[in-house]
C-alpha cells in the first residue's frame, strides 16, 4: 500500500506542491512576525492585517479544489504508463489499487487542512483585534466543513474516474462544470443581482457569530456524513470494478 | 561477545536519543527565547495570547522536525512503517481499531470524571448558569465534547508533530534502554521539561499559584507522565503514532460538558490553587494510566 501511495504521490507531482507550500508557510510566518497587525484602523498594523488575510483565505479555497484537480492525474497517470496492468498482476488484494486512490485523496485532504490551520493560526497569532481577525476566525470555524465538502466531491468523482477511465470522466466533469457555469451566467442575467451586490463580508461575520451553534453542529456532522459517503463510494467502486480484468490494450 | 554487542547497541540508542533531544530542545526553546528577547509578548497570563499561540503551534511541530533531522544525522532512514520507522502506517487488523476508538473517547471520559471530581470536592462550585460566561448558547456546551473530538481528529497536525518525536522516536528507545515502567516515567519527565518555557509563560496554570514557577514545572512533568503512559501504550499496541496523535489533539481540546457548569470563581481554599486543581482534574487519568501500566507490564508480548 505504501508503494502505491508513493506512486500516486509522484504521479500528481505532489512533491513540488509540498515544497512550495512548506516554503510559503515559512515565508508567511516570517512576514507575519515582521509585520504584526494592529487594532486601530489608522495604524500600520491594521493595513498589514487587511493585506495579509487574503493568503490563508486563498489557501483554504485552493484546498477545496486541489483534491478534485488531482483525481484526473491519479487515474490518467496509471492509464498512460499502463501501471494498472502491472499492479493487477501483482499479489495484492483485489481492492488494494482502488483503496490506494481513496486513501491518497484522504491523506491529501488531511495534509491541506493541516496547512490551512497552520496558516490561519499564524495569521491570527499576530493579528490585531479587528474585523479581519474575526474573518479568519470565522474561516477557521468553516475549515472542517470545507474539507468535508472536498471529501464529498472526491467521493463522487473517484467512482467515475476509476470505472469509466479518465478521458470519459473528464468529459463528464467538464460538461457538469460548464453546466454549473451556465447556471451562474443565467443567474447573473435573470436572477436577483442586488442580493449579490448587497453582500457584505462583515455582515456575514456577524451572521456567523450569531449562528455559532448551527455552524458547530454542521462542523460535527459534516465529517461523519462525508466519511460515511466516502466509504460507500469506495464500496461502490469496488463492486463496479469487481469482475474487471486489467486493460492490456 | 554478546554482552559487548548489547552494550554497543545501548550506546548507539543513547547517542541517537541524545542527538534527538538536543535538536528538539534547541529548536523549540530557542524559538521561545528569541521571541522573549523581542518586543513580542508571549505571556499567556497577560491576555495577549496571540504570539503565545504561535509559539505553542510552532513548538508542537518541533519534535517532528527534531526527529526528521536526527534521522538524517544518524542515518536511520525515514521509512513510514515497519521496524525502526516513523510509525506512520495504519493497521486496523486484529481488532487494533479498538485502540483508535479508545484514543478518541478516553480524554472525554477522564476529563468528564475529573471535572465531576472537582464538583464533588467542592459542590459550591456547581453553577447552572456558568456556561453563559463561556458561550451564550447552552446547546454548545452539550455538543462541546463532540466538537473537541472532531476538531481533534481533523486538526491533529499539532498532536502529530509532537507524537512523531516523543512517541514515534523517543519512547521506543527509552523502553529499550530502561524498560517499560522506568521508560515511560523518564520519558514523561523529559516531555514535561520540554514544556517548561510555556509553563513559565503561564500556559496551563497561569502565574498566580503558590510556588510559581517550580510547582508548575513539577505539575507539568506529572501530567506528561500520566498522559505519556496512555499515549505510549496506544503507540506500542497499534505500532502507529496515529492513535496517540489523535488522542493528544483531543486531549488538548479538554472535551467535557461538566466544565461548563463549574464556576472556578466560586472555588475556595486549596481548590483556588491552579496546580492542585489540575492535580484533581488528572486523578481519573492517573488511575486509568496506572491500570494500563499494570496490564501492560504483565503482558509478556
Amino acid at each position: 500500500m505504501g508503494g502505491l501511495l508513493y506512486k500516486d504521490y509522484l504521479a500528481v507531482k505532489a512533491k513540488k506542491i509540498v515544497y512550495i507550500i512548506l516554503a510559503l508557510t515559512v515565508l508567511f510566518a516570517v512576514l507575519r512576525i515582521v509585520l504584526p497587525g494592529g487594532d486601530n484602523e489608522n495604524s500600520e498594523g491594521y493595513t498589514y492585517d487587511a493585506l495579509m488575510w487574503v493568503f490563508p483565505a486563498l489557501l483554504v479555497f485552493a484546498g477545496i479544489g486541489i483534491p478534485s484537480a488531482w483525481t484526473k492525474a491519479l487515474i490518467a497517470g496509471d492509464e498512460k504508463k499502463q501501471t494498472q496492468a502491472v499492479i493487477k498482476s501483482l499479489p495484492l488484494g483485489k481492492n488494494t489499487l482502488i483503496a490506494s486512490k481513496y486513501i491518497f485523496t484522504g491523506v491529501t485532504v488531511y495534509a491541506l487542512l493541516s496547512a490551512e490551520i497552520i496558516w490561519c493560526t499564524i495569521y491570527s497569532s499576530f493579528a490585531g483585534n479587528n474585523s479581519f481577525y474575526s474573518l479568519i476566525e470565522v474561516l477557521t470555524s468553516f475549515l472542517i466543513i470545507f474539507s468535508s465538502a472536498s471529501i464529498l466531491i472526491a467521493g463522487v468523482e473517484l467512482p467515475f474516474f476509476i470505472t469509466i477511465g479518465s478521458k470519459k470522466a473528464t468529459t463528464v466533469k467538464t460538461a457538469l462544470l460548464e453546466f454549473l457555469f451556465l447556471l451562474v451566467i443565467a443567474y447573473l442575467f435573470f436572477g436577483n443581482i442586488d442580493a449579490l451586490g448587497n453582500f457584505d463580508l462583515f455582515d456575514f461575520i456577524e451572521w456567523a457569530k450569531t449562528h455559532d451553534f448551527e455552524i458547530n453542529v454542521t462542523a460535527v456532522l459534516m465529517p461523519v456524513i462525508s466519511s460515511a459517503f466516502f466509504y460507500l463510494s469506495y464500496r461502490l467502486t469496488c463492486r463496479l470494478n469487481k469482475n474487471r480484468e486489467a486493460d492490456y490494450d | 561477545m554478546t554482552d559487548k554487542k548489547a552494550g554497543n547497541e545501548r550506546k548507539l540508542l543513547l547517542k541517537n536519543l541524545l542527538i534527538y533531544l538536543f535538536i528538539t530542545f534547541a529548536l523549540s526553546w530557542s524559538a521561545v527565547f528569541a521571541l522573549n528577547l523581542s518586543d513580542i509578548s508571549i505571556d499567556f497570563a497577560d491576555g495577549s495570547a496571540g504570539a503565545a499561540n504561535f509559539v505553542t503551534t510552532f513548538g508542537m511541530l518541533c519534535p517532528a522536525l527534531g526527529m526528521i533531522i536526527t534521522r538524517f544525522i544518524t542515518k536511520e532512514g525515514h521509512a513510514f512503517s515497519g521496524d525502526g520507522s516513523m510509525m506512520l502506517g495504519i493497521d486496523l487488523k486484529n481488532r487494533k481499531y479498538v485502540f483508535y476508538i479508545i484514543a478518541v473517547l478516553l480524554p472525554w471520559i477522564y476529563f468528564e470524571l475529573g471535572n465531576l471530581l472537582k464538583i464533588v470536592l467542592q459542590p459550591g462550585c456547581f453553577d447552572r448558569e456558568y456556561f453563559s460566561a463561556v458561550d451564550s448558547d447552552v446547546r454548545t456546551a452539550y455538543i462541546y465534547p463532540l466538537m473537541g473530538i472532531v476538531s481533534g481528529v481533523f486538526f491533529s497536525v499539532g498532536g502529530l508533530g509532537e507524537e512523531l518525536g516523543w512517541r514515534g522516536y523517543m519512547m521506543p528507545k527509552m523502553i529499550k534502554l530502561f524498560g517499560k515502567v522506568k521508560g515511560v516515567v523518564f520519558g514523561g519527565i523529559i516531555w514535561g521539561i520540554w514544556h517548561w518555557p510555556l509553563t513559565y509563560a503561564g500556559h496551563n496554570f497561569g502565574k498566580s499559584y503558590i510556588g510559581y514557577p517550580f510547582a508548575g514545572f513539577a505539575a507539568m512533568c506529572f501530567i506528561c507522565i500520566v498522559t505519556g503512559i496512555l499515549l505510549t501504550f496506544l503507540t506500542v499496541r497499534t505500532g502507529s503514532i496515529w492513535p496517540a496523535a489523535i488522542m493528544h489533539a483531543v486531549n488538548n481540546t479538554s472535551p467535557s460538558i461538566i466544565q461548563f457548569f463549574r464556576n472556578p470563581d466560586k472555588a475556595a481554599g486549596i481548590m483556588t490553587n491552579s496546580i492542585f486543581s489540575c492535580f484533581v482534574y488528572y486523578i481519573p487519568a492517573l488511575i486509568i494510566a496506572v491500570f494500563v501500566l499494570i496490564v501492560w507490564t504483565k503482558d509478556k508480548n
